[in-house]
């Protein structure tokens, strides 16, 4: 990315790095811990931002977050040259990625983030323009991330219509504002989630605002298929094929609902869209042990290690994954409008190569 | 598709009118027309909409360039009173929505600087034609290179700036396919605005990064000038617009003639194709395809609604016409530029040494295992790839899927609907349904309810093609002809 980036830009001030800022680099990096960039004025413990990000607005998206952590990490570069900026920040990317266990979501928004900064040189902007105008819309990033919500939510809220019961799985913030959407047209309707990881959490808040809820086993998926009228599911990131990434059973959803001939909509902002090209499950950049074949019958599979258990289920690291394939989803509801999962393929292929 | 009308009287007691009386009592008389539902076929509708608004443009007290937001609010507020007329008739929109995108691309050729079309062009432009001509893919035919000369009317979603892309296009007077254009958008020049070809989803992706006060823009120089306060440059647009409307009305009428360009690649030698409905497009094609192939239809009978035609035909087989552009074919009958019934549809194509086989709605999974094809034609196209067209069609996809028979629609791209299919029954209509049976057969009336639906909802996954006069899209790629035909800018008119 970087190499391709450079080659690129129109006015480059190459210069080589300082032989001792190359040596310091390379010496610290050894030793730090994961999570850590080492910049020329000292270390930037990338991570912790991150997460002290999240921690402090609970509305926050991931990619959201990593995007702000960026903007964080760029306001420390002091670099002059092109070359060594977008070094220092595809080092602080992959220092991120790599202490995040599932780091999905917010590589969204860091490849967004790359992305942006190479268009914005592209086209002859001067790095401190850049950092300007990122220091800038810094405090915008939350209020549009809502905003696209919000606009999401009013989109969406078409599908459900009057007496529809929506099948659903975990939590989703994007399902919820649909949810509420409709709900503020007064449009009644009923629910039917699965129990599992959140699911009981928007049943609750459902039932709170007195919309039918019923909790189903994961196992009574298929059972409760023919009495649902359609499923939406939110998304942990939009893959390049148009294929989703979400809470583990989604993909079984999604199969029930093709096999009994329900609409399958999925529920995303744009900035989840993740630039992979997964064939199945086992190709996300996510270590889990879903699968353990022992013979030892005593042993129990480890949960996955979580920070706290709050924290853990709002940054999704409790979680397992699965990929849903675009061949499963009906469409794709953003709020850029309503797609079909060749379209946002076709797209998001556009945009990065 | 459209039960064909056999005369519609009140098109042309309308179309007499409308060049007589103001627009607003010319509004007055549509709005009855299509409430009462006196015009059936979309073509009808979609010309008798242009032939208004074309009025209505030409009586606006707005015509200066600085007044083109109220021409703009004033056609979107006759447009939504006409689609309030008639909601089921999406028809409406969309050429209320190209209407206005003629009107936008007016305001935004006459506000900007004067060489700029020409400025970042250089070796993209030549590019991108040379393959676009290459490409004429799906309908390779030498006619749909340089079919659509004003097909693409793109717009960005501001009103300020204008698409490179569209006025290359426009100046090379050449169809480029949307997803060549945009391969050859990547190539070697910058683009002097990040934004420009940007779609909607683009747009979105990167708005979360993009602070609204500072536009990736950087060269002021390249901005629009800031005429709509300038009096000096205020230039009268109602001529130019009132020249887009008209090219949408001849568009309107060379409709089959371009879809029917793309025959020969679609109907093969010897094959049996089964044909649903009774459309002027589809009759065209299958004409301009019996020019040079030898094949056999298979006529569905589309029963209640245009079981009497049927009958008429197997009486008199003398009453039949050609659609236009075809006259060559046809010695002996002047053309007539009105819908067919199925029963005048056959006689032609018996007429022309076509083999034709007709055959009750009952039969087609019978008849299936031996089709190659089927064609229809359709209502309405959406933007997720399903159509609206006439009651049974979703039967005869549903079967040709089943038997893995490929399922082609022919289609105006004027039928091609921005509009998302929330709720698809809402747009469904239902005809008398006396039709069906007899107000007089009291046993029966007396014991059933009786329904009579004149459309069906097709979903995108039962259509493997859509021709239109733009050239091929599977039902995925739809979404794109959407962005090409009504841009980004969101009219909303229901």
């Amino acid at each position: 990315m970087a190499t391709i980036a450079t080659t690129s830009l129109p006015k480059l001030e190459l210069q080589v790095p300082t032989p001792v800022d190359a040596t310091s680099t390379i010496g610290d990096a050894s030793a730090l811990k994961p999570g850590v960039v080492q910049l020329n004025s000292g270390v930037f413990d990338i991570r912790e931002v991150y997460l002290t990000h999240l921690r402090s607005d609970h509305d926050l998206t991931m990619p959201v977050a990593a995007i702000k952590s960026l903007v964080d990490l760029v306001e420390r570069i002091n670099s002059q040259t092109t070359a060594e900026f977008l070094d220092v920040l595809n080092r602080g990317i992959n220092a991120l990625k790599e202490s995040i266990r599932n780091p999905i979501s917010l590589s969204a928004g860091c490849d967004l983030f790359l992305r942006f900064i190479v268009r914005f040189l592209r086209h002859s902007q001067s790095m401190p323009k850049l950092v300007a105008h990122l220091k800038q819309s810094y405090k915008l990033f939350d209020s549009r991330a809502k905003d696209s919500r919000k606009k999401l939510a009013k989109l969406g809220s078409h599908f459900i219509t009057d007496g529809c019961t929506v099948l659903t799985i975990s939590f989703s913030r994007v399902v919820w504002g649909m949810m509420m959407d409709a709900l503020r047209n007064h449009i009644r309707f009923q629910v039917v989630t699965t129990e599992g990881s959140g699911g009981k959490r928007l049943a609750s808040m459902l039932r709170e605002k007195g919309v039918p809820v019923a909790i189903v086993p994961e196992g009574a998926v298929g059972y409760a298929m023919n009495k649902v009228d359609f499923v939406l599911i939110g998304a942990e990131g939009v893959v390049e094929n148009g294929g989703i990434i979400n809470v583990l059973g989604t993909c079984q959803m999604a199969t029930l609902a093709k096999a009994a001939g329900k609409s399958v909509y999925a529920v995303c902002e744009t900035h989840k869209f993740v630039r992979l090209y997964p064939i199945d499950s086992y190709d996300l950049p996510v270590t889990q042990s879903v699968i353990n074949f022992t013979v030892d019958d005593t042993e129990e599979p480890k949960p996955a290690k979580k920070d706290t258990i709050e924290e853990a289920e709002r940054i999704g690291n409790d979680r397992f994954v699965d990929f849903t394939p675009p061949t499963l989803l009906t469409a794709i509801i953003t709020e850029a409008g309503v797609l079909t999962p060749s379209s946002v393929s076709e797209e998001l292929l556009k945009i990065w190569f | 598709m459209a039960v064909a009308d056999e005369q519609p009287p009140a098109l042309t007691k309308f179309l007499k009118a409308v060049t007589t009386v103001k627009a607003d009592d010319a509004t007055e008389i549509l709005t009855g027309i299509l409430k009462r539902r006196e015009i059936k076929s979309s073509r009808n509708v979609a010309k008798a909409v242009t032939k208004l608004l074309l009025r209505f443009v030409s009586q606006n007290r707005h015509t200066k360039l600085s007044e083109s937001q109220g021409l703009i609010k004033d056609v979107r507020d006759l447009g939504r009173y006409l689609v309030a007329a008639q909601p089921r008739e999406l028809v409406i929109g969309n050429i209320v929505r190209r209407v206005l995108g003629v009107i936008r691309e007016e305001c935004h050729e006459s506000n900007t600087l004067p060489g700029f079309a020409d400025l970042p062009l250089g070796g993209r432009l030549s590019r991108a034609s040379s393959v676009g001509d290459e490409s004429t893919d799906l309908g390779s035919n030498p006619g749909s290179g340089t079919a659509t000369p004003h097909s693409g009317r793109p717009f960005s979603r501001d009103g300020v700036e204008e698409d490179i892309d569209a006025m290359s296009r426009r100046k090379s007077k050449a169809y480029i396919p949307p997803n060549l254009r945009n391969l050859t958008r990547q190539g070697s020049i910058a683009l002097p605005n990040a934004n420009f070809g940007e779609n909607n989803l683009q747009h979105a992706l990167f708005s979360l990064l993009t602070a609204d006060g500072i536009p990736l823009d950087y060269s002021p120089k390249l901005k629009p000038v800031e005429s709509k306060e300038a009096p000096v440059e205020d230039k009268d647009i109602r001529g130019d617009v009132i020249e887009g409307i008209k090219e949408l009305l001849e568009e309107l009428e060379q409709v089959d003639e371009q879809v029917a360009a793309h025959s020969e690649t679609h109907i093969h030698a010897n094959e049996i194709v089964m044909v649903l409905g009774s459309s002027p497009t589809l009759q065209a094609f299958l004409m301009r395809a019996a020019v040079k192939r030898k094949f056999t239809v298979v006529m569905i009978e589309v029963y209640p609604n245009d079981f009497h035609e049927t009958q008429e035909m197997l009486r008199a087989p003398s009453k039949f016409t050609t659609p236009t552009g075809l006259k060559q074919l046809s010695k002996n009958s002047p053309a007539k530029d009105e819908p067919l019934t199925t029963a005048e549809m056959k006689a032609t194509l018996a007429s022309i040494g076509v083999e034709s086989i007709l055959i009750p709605d009952s039969a087609v999974p019978a008849v299936m295992s031996r089709v190659n094809k089927v064609l229809m034609g359709s209502h309405v196209i959406l933007r997720n790839g399903s159509m609206i067209t006439t009651a049974g069609a979703r039967n005869v996809a549903r079967c040709a899927q089943e038997h893995a028979v490929p399922v082609v629609v022919v289609s105006g791209v004027y039928k091609l609907s921005p509009r998302y299919p929330f709720d698809p029954d809402s747009m469904l209509e239902t005809g008398e349904s006396s039709a069906v049976v007899g107000w007089a057969d009291a046993g029966v009336v007396g014991n059933a309810e009786i329904f009579n639906p004149t459309m069906d909802f097709v979903p995108g996954e039962l259509v493997d093609h859509y021709i239109t006069n733009v050239g091929g899209y599977t039902p995925q790629n739809l979404y794109k002809l959407v962005e090409e035909q009504y841009g980004t800018a969101n009219d909303n008119l229901e």
